[in-house]
């Protein structure tokens, strides 16, 4: 058995396994924001950020990967999403300069997921991601 | 190459870890019957929530395998079932309770000649006891209910 602490980097660090965790027992506020630590603009760091797990209210399990691309604008920026439990739902940069992804659902009572990261795609590899901050609310669009 | 023993174990919280990759492999070169039945470590004492993932490849129906089982097991019920299909090889069809109280999930495939599969667990509440899961029981069969 292998026990490994958060975050763990494989390859250096193009595969990051638990860069992150989110749980709570709240139904209000459909939209959880969460800025990454990349800065913007032109970090030149290309990264795909998937969520693992599972929402209760919402009765699905979840796998969902924004991807981005942090140069001048957020380019390439966008979604998937595989389960339905949550939404990869989108990316945008905040005021504080830094790149952000937003998850939605439908149902957020007792959602609970980790985040895995992989900055692969050529700039920027193995570039390590962090979030700052976090917050599930109404905000549809740039909460930070 | 570092190379770790699994279930690999990733990001503790208290006793127990948020992702167990690898935690069981199941493999078969029988093409039918069609459905696969495990029985977890999972008992009637316990309040959790998780999710559960099959990542592999099915030689006999030629597509990969990504699907997921999502649950809520408190005290031997399981509720606010999720089954979810991302790659068509393998279907996750059910959760169900066994006669002596633990949670066992249902596979189902049209044929599983030469299906291999690992399974991934993920905790996702972080505000109750959850334990290091495992399969302590599988069967390949034609129940399409509760087989334990």
């Amino acid at each position: 058995m292998a026990n490994l602490s958060a975050a763990t980097g494989i390859y250096d660090k193009k595969i990051q396994w638990g860069i992150f965790q989110f749980s709570n027992g709240s139904s209000s506020g459909n939209y959880i924001h969460m800025e990454t630590s990349i800065t913007q603009p032109s970090s030149n760091i290309m990264m795909m950020i998937e969520a693992v797990g599972y929402c209760y209210g919402a009765s699905n399990p979840i796998r969902c990967a924004w991807r981005f691309y942090s140069y001048a604008s957020v380019i390439g920026g966008g979604n998937n999403s595989s389960y339905t439990g949550m939404s990869a739902d989108g990316v945008y940069y905040t005021s504080a300069g830094y790149v952000a992804i937003r998850a939605y659902t439908s149902s957020p009572y007792y959602l609970g997921f980790t985040l895995n990261a992989y900055p692969t795609a050529g700039n920027g590899t193995g570039q390590p991601v962090s979030i700052r901050r976090v917050s599930q609310n109404s905000t549809s669009g740039a909460y930070y | 190459m570092a190379i770790f023993q699994s279930p690999i174990q990733v990001y503790p919280n208290s006793s127990w870890y948020l992702q167990q990759k690898k935690f069981y492999n199941f493999f078969t070169n029988a093409g039918s019957p069609n459905y696969l039945h495990f029985k977890t470590n999972l008992g009637a004492g316990i309040d959790t929530m998780y999710m559960i993932e099959a990542v592999g490849y099915n030689y006999g129906n030629a597509y990969a395998i990504r699907c997921g089982w999502g649950f809520q097991w408190s005290y031997g019920v399981a509720r606010n079932i999720g089954l979810q299909n991302g790659y068509p090889g393998m279907s996750a069809d059910g959760v169900y309770a066994s006669s002596d109280g633990y949670l066992c999930i249902r596979a189902y495939a049209s044929g599983h000649y030469y299906n291999g599969f690992m399974l991934n667990g993920y905790a996702t509440r972080t505000d109750t006891t959850h334990y290091a899961v495992t399969i302590t029981a599988s069967s390949q069969n034609s129940n399409s209910g509760n087989y334990y």
